[in-house]
Order: structure tokens, then C-alpha cells, then sequence
């Protein structure tokens, strides 16, 4: 991996000295060891970019502050992110440079990442140039954990959910994290008409997160991002990767894979669709 | 001066829950969190719990008064009900985050829900010995013990904890039978432990910083620190000394009735300054970030003499971006 | 302990018409335990609640000198809309009065120009109406008031009466003219081109949009005052109305307690005002 962060150093260095982009978004350590985004924009910066098995954060989030002219270090999640907002026409192809790095999974305290361990796109989906050495992909769908809790019987179901969302403070994380959340006027804050209101009520938590659960059908990727940065360790990964499962048996689609593709319920088609 | 055996704990939480309600960490999977202890809780003292005890004294939501109206009247009925509770494993730094919420909702306008849950709630705080990641209290003078501020002290000294009363509340715990006299040695292990957990902790001199910041407002360091913050609510939320609010109306229009709540708000959301007309004096990130150190490292000081901030170290912890406060402070000198 | 979030029941007594957008409420209050009404200075402002829909801040308009409580409301948001719906004999909240005022010691015996924008006006109402009613302890007055058409132009009628006053001018202008339209047209600023006030003893009070205010600060500036001479009124988005809800916080100051009413000497130093 060493190889490979000197590799997109050099590549940041050459991407902003011929001007090709005016921003590097890819990862560093702070001076606590922390491995955390970095903006380099001089060349000297390029010197502070990392690449190791802690660069866990999806980085696309930042092209929706950054649409031009941007260069942006990509794994397979993160790839599949940047394709669909491709797809969504919230970023344009030729603004962005994707340099791709194939990835065997992050880990976090030693332990591989849980969206890593059954991560089907370890090679990015698209890119620019690729540093590194292609990996071996999963060749399979692992939905053990969803099929667990389906396998539950409703009412458990429930007093599972709610009780994890209880402990929820509405602190926007999981949106604010996340690629796929591009709305300029989200419905969860929308005041009129006023979906989910301020103070903290039972009811209104499970509107919250099954909204948004909705709301991300058909773009989630499974990045881990958003349960990585809840505060209060709601399982949010099961809840999203139930609805991708219900998708993909529904509609065969996967998010951030086919650029050609489009979003399932974004089309219509008549004949096809009538046996749903 | 009395001590406690370790084992003995779980008997005085189950002595106090007679009298009080019990709010203490108790541990959640992975996590740790500040709650009520319900009958199977058990009380988890290892590590400072994700929550603040701040959500105890200024909810997360809570109603100011309810509102009904009758024959044309409107009857206000305020909603001021606290029990009795003790607010046990409660850490130093912690304790300060009260005394400084104490100044700012003092003041010309007292705020009279805040003040009758902390003449309601005991403390007994807990000495901490192990710094958690992000701890910054030695810069602060808030840790990693207390001198005074809580009712009680207890500290790790081996198989005991040492018990200092600082009130009489804290007097009136002690007396239980579970508590055993303590001798000067056990007082002199308390403080070498503690001189022990302060080497630990990295200590900054933040003497000039409200002056620095005053000279580097315009910098464009704020550009280069705000472009990894994702604009959440984690550091305002879980911070023990944040308290601003936002105000809301629940009920039909103009008639019958309903609730006037007040809950958390944050300086973070682009919509805590958006006026009306939809003119927002923060409408950048950097802009927010800048307000959120300037308002603890400058504005909180330049009032209280008393910075914002007691190093407890959770925004650095849960930050999804990796913004730490004390980096940037550390850069700052 | 009294609690400050807890309002007062008040009654619309008489609601007029001012703009298209703007309405004046009359405000009748129970006296409190003490007997009083509400007792008040000019540049406070009231914490207006209605029930159910939510609570806003608004600028009494009213002077403490005279008998009447009054407020005036530029239909912007949720509430204030809701305000314009209200009917004569409605019940409404009322908490304060809060904030600093004017600093009215600092105009005695001296020239004063009020410089209004739009709504802006209302506030200053307040303390014109609180001085014509001391007229002797105060020098030479001058008012200069503009809005953006002639349709949005409050209080013509005590323009009017106020130009008539002794040693006062009165001049009023609008960004874009009407047919009818006979008076000046530009920018509020402008019109100190046309006043000469004795500048070593002038007190400049502004209140209006905050564009308006910047740029008729610079201008006075220009014209030589100092930084003490020039006050005016800060727009923030205040809440609770007693420094604790954070949202007016700006520098070291909180606009609800500290002010609204800030002199520039005082406000160059906060980092977030930015002329």
C-alpha cells in the first residue's frame, strides 16, 4: 500500500501542476494518527496524502461542494457513489478526475470494516487511471445479516427498531455523510409542510430513518459511512442493505454499477413491470 | 474522609435508587451512555459515555408551558416537575461543564427549569484516571479530579475508592454503613494516582488564545479547516457545554390548545441564523466553524472568564470528519 | 423566581393599515402586580406570541410618553402572516420589554439625524415621537426616511406633522418612483447631501436594512463623525429574547441584551461585523 500512496502523490502532484484540477480530494493523517479527508490545492500538499487500510471515508460527499476541475481518490465504494451522481446529473463526467484504487477492505482497530467483509466491488467501477493491482472479487451476495432479522417475527422486528431508534438525536450525520443525500431542501427539515418536527418524539424517529431509508433506494452502496458516523451506534448498514436486497430482487438493479442503467423507479415500462 | 470497597458499588446504587433516581453510565453494546438505570442496568464506570449530562439539565426537548384557551382566555400552565436524582459516575471535566451551564443561565433572566433539576440532582463524580482519545481537561483546569463543584468525589485507590464529601449532600451519602473510614495513606495513593493520570494527558497553555483569535479572524486557516465538515450536530450535541435552543409552537392555529417546547438547536445547520427575509449572515461552513471555536475560545471567555469548552474530549471522538478542536487550538499558539 | 419564558396575555385594541405589507397593532396589556402597564424605552422590543403558531420579536413602535402600546409588523415569515390575520379583541403573548434601547442621555442637547429604511422607521418612531414630546432638551432634528416604492412608505402622516415641527426637516425618498411620485428618488443615504448639521454635537441614529445601514455608516463617516456619534440597530435572528437561546450571538454579545441598539465604536471591534 506504500507503493500505492506514493503513487497517488505523484499523480496529485502532476494532475495540479499541468492545472488539470485546482483541488486533490483523498485522505491524511493528522498529527494524532487520525486518517481523515484532505483538500490538497499547492503542490506541497500532495506530499501529505496518504493511503492505507484506514482511508475508510467516502470521499464523493465532497463533489457536491466541488464540481469542477476535481481530482478525487476513489475506492470501489466511493466509485460506485461517484457513478451514480454521474448518473443523477449532480456532477458532470469531465469535471472529475477518478483516480481509482482497488482495495481489499479498511479496517478499524485491526478488524475489518462489516461492509467490507462482504463488499462484491473491490475494484473501482470507474476511473480514470487505476493505481495498483486489481483484487479479487466476492463472488457472491452476502445478505446473512438482513436475512437474520427478517427471519424475525414482526413484532420483534419492531421492538427491535425502536428500540434502536430511540436512542436517534437527529444530528444529520447519516445525511450529511452520505453522497446520495444531495437534496437542497431535504424533507426532513422541510417546515411546510412539516414532515418530522424538531423536538425528539417515539413516532416521528421511526418516520425519520424509514425516509430516509426510502429515500436512498436504488443509490445506497453500501460505503458504511453513515453507521460509521452515527454517534449513538444505531445499526443503520441493516436497514439500508434490507431495502438495496428488496431492490435488487424487485427491480435487478444495483446501485453505482451500469452508468447506462437507469434508477428503477425512475422508469416505467408497462409491460414489464405489470407482474410487480 | 471515608473509602468504599470496589465490590460495594453495586449495594450503594442499590441504597440510593430508595431515594433517588439514579442517572449513571451504562454500557450499550459497544457503547457507553448516561441514562436512567432501570432495574437490569448495571452501572459501567470505565469510560466517559458518549452522551453529556448536559441533555439531564437542558433536555433535548422540553416543554415550557402548555397552553388552552377557554371562553376567549388563554390559561399558561409552566412545566416545572423535577424528582430527586443523583447523577452517580459523573466525570470532572463533566462537573465543570455544569458550573460554567450555572453562569449562563444565571444571569438577569433566570432560567428557572434549569435551575430546579440542578437543585434536584446530587453529584457524585468519579476521578479520572485514564485519558480517553481527544481528552484535553489538564489544559483546562478541569481534570482529571476535583477540588470542589460536585458532592461527592470518589476515587480509584486499588480495591477501594476513596470518598470525599465537597456539600452536605455529598456528607449525607457517606454515612451509609457501606463506607469504611479512610487513613492519610489511602489519600496519598489518591494523589499520586492522580498526578499519574495527568502526566498522561497532553496539557496546551491556552492563556493567549482569546487574544490570538482576535487577530485571525480574517485568516484563511477557516477555509482550509472547514472544508472536511460535513455540517452535522455531532460536536454541538454531545458537547457538555453547548446549550443554544431553538422555540416551537405545537397546536392548531390560534385556538384550543397545545405545548410552547424548546429544544436543541445548532450553530452548525446553515438555518440557525437564516432570518426570515432568507438572508444568512452564516451561510458558509467556515463561517459556522469559525463561530463555533470563536464562541468557546473568545466569546464564552471574554464574558464568563471561563473558556467553552472543558476538554472532554468527545467532539474529537465522534467527528465524522476528523475535525479536532484542540489541533486546531494547538495551531493556533 | 419569576420565569422569563412565560408570557403575558394582551388584547389587540386597534389594528391600522400603514402598507400593503405593513400593519400597526395597538396593543392593550392588563396592569401588572405593580399596577403598571409596561414600562419601556424607546428602541425595545416585545416578544410577540401566538399561541399555537410560535413567537417573534418585534420593535416597539410606540413612544413610553404617550399613552398607547404599539407595534409594527412587516408580514416576512409564518407568524408575522399569522399576525396579519388577527382580528381586533384576538389574545395574544407578550414577554419583555427587551434589549437595551436608545442611549437617550447621549442626545440631549444635541442636533440628531434619524436615518430610516422601510420598516426600519418603526423603531425610530419610538424615540422621535419620546422626543418631540421633551422637544427643549433636544438641538436641531433631522429625519431622513426612504423606502423602495412609494406604496411602501410608513407613517406619511407624521412625516408630514413631524416636518412641521420646530427647527426639524423631515426628507423622504424611494428607490423607484410612481406616477404620483413628486419627491426625491435615490438612495436613503443620499439625503445627507442635503442636510447641514453641526457635526462636532450630531448624534446619528440608523435603522433600516442592513445594507442600508452600511452604507449610511461609511457615509457618515465621510462626513467627519465619530465612531461614538454613530448608533444604530442590529438585525439578527433572536429567539428567546433574553440571552440564552445563542441564536443573536455575534462577537462576545448577545443583540438581544447587549443591544439592539449599538454604537459603531462599539460594534467595529466584533470580528463578525463587517461593514
Amino acid at each position: 500500500m506504500e507503493k500505492t500512496q506514493k503513487e497517488i502523490q505523484k499523480l496529485a502532484k502532476r494532475l495540479l501542476k499541468e492545472k488539470k484540477v485546482d483541488l486533490v480530494i483523498g485522505y491524511e493523517k493528522s498529527e494524532s494518527g487520525k486518517t481523515r479527508p484532505f483538500f490538497a490545492t499547492k503542490l506541497e500538499d500532495t506530499d501529505r496524502l496518504v493511503w492505507d487500510k484506514s482511508c475508510s471515508n467516502n470521499l464523493a460527499v465532497y463533489l457536491l461542494e466541488n464540481k469542477e476541475k476535481v481530482a478525487i481518490v476513489a475506492k470501489g465504494c466511493d466509485s460506485r457513489s461517484i457513478l451514480e451522481l454521474i448518473k443523477t446529473n449532480q456532477i458532470k463526467r469531465d469535471d472529475v478526475f477518478i483516480i481509482g484504487v482497488p482495495c481489499n477492505g479498511m479496517e478499524s482497530n485491526g478488524k475489518l470494516l462489516e461492509n467490507c467483509r462482504v463488499c462484491r466491488y473491490r475494484n473501482p467501477v470507474i476511473c480514470d487511471v487505476l493505481l495498483g493491482e486489481k483484487v479479487e472479487e466476492i463472488p457472491e451476495d452476502n445478505y446473512e445479516d438482513v436475512k437474520e432479522i427478517e427471519s424475525l417475527p414482526l413484532e420483534k422486528r419492531l421492538g427491535f427498531w425502536k428500540n434502536e431508534f430511540q436512542r436517534c438525536i437527529k444530528c444529520f450525520a447519516c445525511r450529511n455523510v452520505c453522497p446520495m443525500c444531495y437534496c437542497d431542501d431535504c424533507i426532513l427539515e422541510k417546515k411546510d409542510p412539516q414532515w418530522v418536527s424538531k423536538p425528539r418524539k417515539k413516532e416521528e424517529m421511526f418516520l425519520f430513518h424509514l425516509v430516509r431509508a426510502f429515500h436512498t433506494a436504488g443509490s445506497c452502496v453500501d460505503c458504511g459511512s453513515c453507521e460509521r458516523a452515527c454517534p449513538v451506534g444505531i445499526p443503520l448498514r441493516l436497514l439500508y442493505r434490507k431495502v438495496a436486497k428488496d431492490v435488487k430482487e424487485l427491480f435487478d438493479y444495483e446501485a453505482g454499477v451500469d452508468l447506462k442503467e437507469k434508477p428503477p423507479l425512475t422508469k416505467f415500462d408497462l409491460e414489464n413491470d405489470e407482474k410487480l | 474522609m471515608k473509602k468504599i470497597p470496589k465490590s460495594r458499588i453495586k449495594n450503594l446504587v442499590r441504597e440510593l435508587e430508595k431515594n433517588y433516581d439514579i442517572i449513571a453510565p451504562v454500557r450499550t453494546g459497544e457503547r457507553v451512555f448516561f441514562k436512567e438505570l432501570g432495574p437490569d442496568d448495571e452501572v459501567y464506570l470505565k469510560s466517559n459515555p458518549t452522551n453529556s449530562p448536559k441533555e439531564f439539565f437542558l433536555p433535548y426537548s422540553e416543554v415550557l408551558f402548555e397552553f388552552k384557551k377557554t371562553n376567549d382566555e388563554f390559561e399558561l400552565k409552566p412545566n416545572l416537575e423535577s424528582r430527586e436524582r443523583i447523577l452517580f459516575g459523573i466525570r470532572p471535566c463533566d462537573v465543570h461543564s455544569l458550573l460554567l451551564l450555572d453562569l449562563i443561565s444565571g444571569g438577569e433572566f433566570e432560567d428557572p427549569y434549569y435551575k430546579e433539576k440542578r437543585e434536584k440532582t446530587t453529584l457524585v463524580s468519579f476521578s479520572c484516571l485514564e485519558p480517553m482519545d481527544g481528552c484535553f481537561c489538564t489544559s483546562f483546569g478541569t481534570g482529571p479530579s476535583l477540588k470542589d463543584g460536585a458532592d461527592l468525589l470518589l476515587t480509584d485507590i486499588g480495591d477501594y475508592y476513596l470518598a470525599e464529601p465537597f456539600t452536605r449532600k455529598g456528607e449525607k451519602i457517606i454515612k451509609s454503613k457501606l463506607f469504611e473510614n479512610a487513613t492519610k495513606r489511602d489519600k496519598k495513593i489518591k494523589d499520586e494516582r492522580i498526578k499519574k493520570a495527568e502526566e498522561k494527558i497532553q496539557k496546551l497553555d491556552l492563556e493567549k488564545i482569546p487574544e490570538k483569535l482576535a487577530s485571525l479572524f480574517d485568516d484563511k486557516l477557516w477555509d482550509e479547516l472547514s472544508k472536511r465538515c460535513i455540517s452535522c450536530a455531532i460536536c454541538t450535541y454531545l458537547c457538555p457545554t453547548c446549550y443554544c435552543f431553538d422555540v416551537i409552537d405545537e397546536g392548531k392555529m390560534f385556538t384550543v390548545d397545545g405545548k410552547r417546547i424548546r429544544c436543541w438547536d445548532t450553530c452548525m445547520f446553515p438555518s440557525f441564523t437564516r432570518l426570515a427575509g432568507g438572508e444568512n449572515p452564516r451561510a458558509t461552513k467556515k463561517e459556522r466553524l469559525r463561530q463555533r471555536i470563536y464562541h468557546k475560545f473568545k466569546y464564552i471567555p471574554d464574558r464568563y472568564e471561563k473558556f467553552g469548552c472543558v476538554g472532554c474530549g468527545r467532539c474529537v471522538r465522534y467527528c465524522p470528519a476528523g475535525i479536532d478542536i484542540m489541533e486546531i487550538i494547538s495551531q493556533i499558539k | 423566581m419569576k420565569n422569563p419564558y412565560i408570557p403575558r396575555i394582551a388584547e389587540i385594541k386597534n389594528i391600522r393599515q400603514e402598507t400593503p405589507d405593513v400593519k400597526t397593532f395597538q396593543i392593550l396589556l392588563p396592569k401588572d402586580s405593580s399596577g403598571e402597564i409596561l414600562e419601556y424605552l424607546p428602541g425595545q422590543f416585545l416578544e410577540i406570541s401566538l399561541f399555537g403558531i410560535g413567537e417573534a420579536p418585534i420593535s416597539i413602535t410606540s413612544s413610553p410618553s404617550r399613552r398607547d402600546l404599539e407595534i409594527s409588523v412587516k408580514r416576512v415569515g409564518r407568524l408575522t402572516e399569522s399576525l396579519h390575520e388577527a382580528e381586533i379583541g384576538d389574545k395574544i403573548g407578550v414577554r419583555g420589554p427587551y434589549g437595551n434601547g436608545f442611549p437617550i442621555n447621549e442626545l440631549k442637547e444635541r442636533d440628531i439625524i434619524f436615518i430610516g429604511g422601510g420598516i426600519g422607521l418603526a423603531p425610530l418612531r419610538s424615540l422621535i415621537n419620546f422626543i418631540f414630546d421633551k422637544r427643549e432638551n433636544f438641538g436641531k432634528i433631522f429625519i431622513l426616511y426612504g423606502a423602495r416604492t412609494p406604496q411602501d412608505l410608513v407613517f406619511r402622516d407624521e412625516l408630514q406633522s413631524w416636518n412641521e415641527e420646530k427647527n426639524t426637516e423631515v426628507h423622504v425618498t424611494v428607490d423607484r418612483e410612481d406616477e404620483e411620485w413628486k419627491g426625491n428618488v435615490g438612495v436613503v443615504p443620499k439625503l445627507l447631501e442635503k442636510i447641514k448639521p453641526d457635526l462636532k454635537n450630531t448624534m446619528a441614529i440608523i435603522c433600516g436594512p442592513p445594507i442600508m445601514i452600511r452604507f449610511t455608516v461609511k457615509a457618515l463617516m465621510e462626513l467627519g463623525l465619530r465612531d461614538e456619534q454613530i448608533v444604530f440597530t442590529l438585525e439578527r435572528m433572536m429567539k428567546c429574547g433574553i440571552g440564552k437561546c445563542g441564536h443573536c450571538n455575534i462577537g462576545n454579545k448577545y443583540v438581544c441584551i447587549d443591544g439592539p441598539v449599538f454604537s459603531y465604536a462599539e460594534m467595529k471591534d466584533v470580528p463578525e461585523f463587517k461593514l
